[in-house]
């Protein structure tokens, strides 16, 4: 079942251009913070509605805390694709035969 | 979607699209897509109860939870769009786009995309644009249906 909050968390493009980041590979806040134009508050709290949406998790090493995407965090995205992907070229060729059938 | 080459721009923007050409003129696909009896021979599964439309539902099936529908906009005969919410699942909008393809031939383009929470669709009583309606979510390459 997809989460809402997966849909949420990548409608936003700076959250988006976070995750994509950490999908090259896990950094601290200030070297993400390093390469946007939002303040560090600000990248805190993608932060935390990207690991509420199951799409990142975070790791403390003494005060300072990393994040990485997790490696399972698009699944659910996945399979509402492939649901989908199949649901409609299915319903087309359904409808394609009403409509043979059907008066003009 | 593989994680270790991390999602392409395309992944993370847009829609899935599905398009066809029906052998059949404008104003009858319209008619196909908006008569709920009609609607219930090709949308629906077992159980379908097209009297409710604009406001439907769609009985699971295996792979699929309950789809509860409501037309949201209806501008006959070229686009057609529902809310589409999957029982304790995920909110999201189709859009039917329909012209012209020749005499008696018309195109299809189904364009499904998801929606946040936050904006709570709203039903045709209170139309707005449904691009204002759509967040972009991840999605694979568009895939196209031969004619």
């Amino acid at each position: 079942m997809t989460s809402p909050d997966l849909f949420r968390a990548l409608a936003d493009p700076t959250r988006r251009a976070v995750f994509e980041r950490l999908v090259a590979g896990e950094l601290s806040v200030s070297d993400l913070t390093a390469g946007f134009s939002v303040s560090q508050p600000a990248i805190s709290q993608h932060l935390a509605l990207l690991r509420d949406a199951g799409l990142v998790e975070e790791r403390r090493e003494g005060r300072r805390a990393f994040y990485r995407a997790k490696a399972d965090g698009l699944a659910p995205l996945a399979s509402w694709l492939d649901r989908y992907r199949t649901f409609w070229p299915d319903r087309v060729e359904r409808l394609k035969d009403v409509l043979a059938r059907m008066d003009q | 979607m593989s994680m270790t080459d991390g999602p392409s721009r395309s992944a993370v923007e847009g829609e899935l699209v599905t398009e066809a050409i029906l052998d059949a003129a404008q104003a009858k696909v319209w008619r196909a897509l908006t008569e709920p009896e009609i609607v219930a021979d090709w949308l629906g599964s077992a159980g379908f109860e097209a009297r409710a439309m604009p406001r439907f539902a769609i009985p699971p099936e295996a792979d699929r939870p309950a789809i509860d529908c409501e037309i949201l906009t209806a501008d006959p005969p070229d686009r057609l769009s529902y809310a589409w919410r999957e029982d304790a699942g995920q909110d999201s909008v189709v859009t039917f786009e329909l012209s012209p393809a020749g005499p008696d031939r018309t195109r299809l383009r189904i364009g499904h995309r998801g929606v946040e929470p936050a904006s709570r669709l709203r039903p045709l009583a209170t139309p707005r644009p449904v691009s204002h309606m759509a967040t972009r979510y991840a999605h694979a390459a568009p895939m196209r249906l031969a004619a």
